[in-house]
């Protein structure tokens, strides 16, 4: 049923898939095949392709040279026309990689072959080759997809204990009196603890002494999980609520510069929007003194009209004028 | 119906042949009957070839024309570390060839080690020829895993000299996988620990669905039974001086009797825990005939052997980090080679693998017969098994301030193919010149050079401008072929390979005609 392969030209209708084709196809020494040769382009459509991997034969390997010779040039061809390498292999799923490409290695293996003169065992040797480097990219290719999924489960996970942390962390209300003596207790502690540090010993100590107040209450999540609603609200287009929401988290934490970047951002895009295009990139450049490579910043900002644009407008009023 | 293709075991001391029969793999007696034949050439005083048990029966009459242990040279550069060590120990004498390979020199003439081993291939082949009642022509031989490109490039060779077609030079530790796996069929991990005459190989291998992968190669191939055997000689011979003031190093009779001695010694030891070594009329003093008598012990044979055991653990380690495996994920554990017989390197294998090895394969016989069941693969008569094996050393090329751009890693399945684009250096260069080396250091002065190739026929541009493609294809049988292309014409450049040793294609077809 692997009959030689035909070819039709002029169909420019012709699948992308089998666009490849048009890449020169040269086996070891043997002479070019000449639908590569670099003259046929883009048109040619294969017509008869060999069966899929499953429903292969394996009668054909005791059959003569020529036969042989076809169906290995057949399976070159049909490999390296291969869309993906999924495709090559033949198989629909990542699990199947690996017996299709064993099952695939005890019919091609140039072993098989040994016996066969020097050009079909050239052949089986390529043959081979392409199988084997459709097998090693479907492995990475498998392998980068297994990446992929722990990775949103760990992302999933991480949402969901930070859920959980909210929902507990959600205590009685205090006392607000109670609550400004505590303030004042903890300031005299500091104090008494920072009496003879120099001044800027002094913030240094009071900074970490804050970082660490923070990290021991648990708040950075907490603020974390702010931070997170914040940038939902901002993917809403809600830029206003997102301004106020991100200028909270950072203020709440000063030492953390993303909050402060995605607060002059949301900053930015609110003024944008209410046509204060001035002040916009003021806070877009704010954006960029923090992080050079924010893209979002960069990419608002050429959705701004040019600096200069305005000056020449205030000329031509001038000259207008 | 097609001749039969033989698989022959060529090992440093033994060799054995086997073919296939039915499903069955069955190795062949020799004309004396046994079922291995000392991998031994000697010349008699008229010139004539005298292979096998003969051979190692004239032996202590005829040391100097003897050859034994020619695997250690074949493929090796006289210059090497490993011949420089050697040399002192070998009765025959082991001489530089013109092109800086080492060769053996009897009665006056200069041979390869090539043309040594064919004639042992030869003498397998008429041994398979007599039981077969056919013409052989082809056959499957196999070398160490540890080999590298040059050794099994001159093994083929030698294959060529006897009138063989070697249709595939396979790994031993592999052979001995496949016979084993083709009665075990079930999917498992397989480590094949192979401690032989003159070499030492260990491979992990994962059968999965009749598919026999090799995921890592180590070994050592200065390390084997002739090293137990010279202990024991360095022993007897240190005592001897020292009782009788004689020094039996000058003497080649007297060698090659302890060195049949040591050998017998060292296996009855397997069995034994003492043996008794009589060696009369040893040498002459002043006083009358010396003779040694000795009891040796097990114990005492373990200790003296110390370092060579040690040595066996580096390789093992090293081929189960290269699988990315730990010893407890190793389902099998494969006993090959006569040196595995031993009972402290049996100790040993417990104490890497952490489980007692498997029984019940003879292991002078196996690696024969995986040879002989590979042929079934070729043949087509085993549809649903394959081997997948690796290349044990890395290649590459030299790169400026000698250091090693590696090209092909170790331990990757072949064939394989690696590509490099290089790019003139100079105004209208017409060729590329490019030395190749094996090995894992980055200076290439630490790694073997295989040999350099020169690309031409480009077209005289400027600096840079020209850039040639250039493949390296390792075959199955781990052989090495370049090819290359011009990157803009996409036109072949001609490629000439120089190797750094080895036979012409002339020099086999002249001595296969002689």
């Amino acid at each position: 049923m692997a009959g030689p392969l035909q070819f039709k030209g002029l169909d420019a209708s012709a699948p992308r898939y089998y666009q490849r084709c048009e890449i020169g196809i040269r086996v070891g020494s043997l002479p070019q095949i000449p639908l590569c040769s670099g003259i046929v382009r883009r048109r040619f459509w294969l017509v008869s392709l060999p069966a899929p991997l499953e429903v292969r034969d394996h009668q054909w390997i005791q059959a003569t040279d020529e036969v042989v010779h076809e169906r290995l040039q057949a399976e070159l061809l049909r490999l390296r026309a291969a869309a993906t390498s999924m495709e090559a292999l033949g198989c629909s799923h990542t699990s199947e990689v690996r017996t299709s490409f064993l099952e695939a290695t005890k019919v091609f293996h140039p072993n098989r072959f040994a016996r066969r003169p020097e050009a079909i065992r050239l052949l089986a040797n390529e043959v081979f080759l392409a199988l084997k480097k459709s097998y090693d990219r479907a492995k990475g290719e498998a392998a980068a997809l297994a990446l992929e999924e722990t990775r949103t489960k760990i992302a999933n996970e991480k949402q969901e204990r930070l859920e959980r942390r909210r929902n507990a962390s959600s205590r009685p209300p205090v006392n607000p009196a109670d609550r400004q003596q505590q303030k004042d207790r903890r300031r005299s502690q500091l104090r008494d603890r920072l009496g003879t540090a120099s001044g800027t010993q002094r913030i240094a100590q009071v900074r970490a002494a804050t970082d660490r107040k923070i990290s021991d209450s648990g708040s950075a999540d907490l603020q974390e999980a702010e931070f997170e609603k914040a940038m939902k609200i901002m993917q809403s287009g809600n830029f206003a609520a997102a301004a106020s929401a991100f200028k909270a988290v950072a203020v709440s934490r000063p030492s953390e510069k993303r909050y402060r970047l995605h607060m002059h951002y949301a900053q930015g895009r609110l003024l944008q929007s209410s046509g204060k295009l001035d002040e916009a990139r003021a806070e877009y450049k704010r954006c960029l003194g923090l992080d050079a490579s924010f893209v979002l910043a960069h990419e608002s900002m050429a959705s701004l009209p040019k600096e200069g644009k305005k000056k020449g407008s205030l000329m031509s009023k001038l000259f207008g004028k | 119906m097609e001749n039969k293709i033989i698989g022959i075991d060529l090992g440093t001391t033994n060799s054995c042949v086997a073919v296939l029969e039915g499903s069955e793999a069955v190795v062949i007696h020799n004309h004396e009957g046994g079922r291995t034949t000392p991998s031994m050439v000697s010349w008699n005083a008229e010139g004539e070839v005298v292979v096998g048990a003969p051979s190692k029966r004239q032996m202590v009459t005829n040391p100097e024309r003897t050859v034994y242990g020619v695997k250690r040279l074949i493929g090796k550069r006289f210059d090497s570390q490993a011949i420089e060590e050697l040399r002192p120990t070998l009765p025959y004498s082991v001489v530089r060839s013109k092109n800086g390979d080492a060769w053996v020199r009897i009665n006056g003439n200069e041979m390869s080690p090539e043309e040594v081993s064919s004639h042992i291939l030869r003498k397998m082949k008429e041994i398979a020829e007599d039981y077969l009642g056919e013409q052989v022509e082809e056959a499957i031989v196999t070398v160490p895993a540890y080999f590298d490109e040059v050794q099994r490039k001159a093994t083929k060779d030698a294959g060529a000299i006897a009138g063989l077609r070697v249709r595939a030079i396979l790994n031993e530790p592999t052979a001995a996988a496949l016979a084993y796996g083709a009665h075990h069929g079930q999917d498992q991990r397989l480590a094949v620990f192979d401690l032989g005459g003159g070499t030492f190989d260990v491979s992990i291998l994962v059968i999965e669905s009749g598919v026999f992968e090799v995921l890592s190669s180590h070994g050592d191939t200065e390390l084997g039974g002739d090293d137990f055997d010279r202990k024991i000689i360095e022993l007897l011979c240190e005592e001897f001086a020292k009782n009788n003031q004689l020094n039996l190093h000058e003497d080649p009779v007297a060698l090659q009797r302890l060195k049949e001695a040591a050998e017998r010694a060292k296996i009855e030891l397997s069995s034994t825990i003492s043996t008794d070594m009589n060696l009369p009329f040893l040498a002459a003093s002043p006083a009358g005939p010396v003779h040694l008598q000795r009891e040796l012990r097990r114990d005492e044979l373990e200790s003296m052997c110390a370092p060579l055991l040690d040595a066996l653990a580096a390789p093992c380690e090293r081929a189960l980090r290269d699988a990315r495996m730990s010893a407890s994920d190793i389902d099998q554990v494969l006993l090959v080679g006569g040196m595995s017989r031993m009972p402290a390197v049996q100790s040993r294998v417990v104490e890497i693998f952490g489980r007692e090895p498997s029984k019940g394969v003879n292991p002078d016989e196996i690696v024969a017969q995986g040879a002989a069941t590979q042929s079934a693969i070729m043949g087509g008569e085993l549809q649903e098994v394959v081997l997948l094996d690796v290349t044990p050393h890395s290649l590459g090329i030299r790169v400026t301030g000698d250091r090693m751009s590696i090209l092909l890693n170790a331990n990757t399945t072949v064939p394989t193919r690696a590509q490099k684009t290089f790019a003139t250096t100079e105004d209208n260069q017409t060729f590329v010149t490019l030395e190749v080396y094996q090995g894992d250091h980055e200076k290439v002065t630490n790694n073997c050079y295989l040999g350099r190739f020169t690309l031409g026929d480009l077209p005289p541009r400027p600096k840079g401008k020209t850039r040639v493609e250039v493949d390296f294809t390792v075959d199955v049988d781990g052989l090495l072929a370049v090819s290359a292309t011009e990157h803009d014409s996409g036109k072949a450049a001609s490629v000439t390979i120089e190797p750094a040793g080895g036979l012409s294609d002339r020099e086999i077809r002249e001595l296969s005609h002689r």
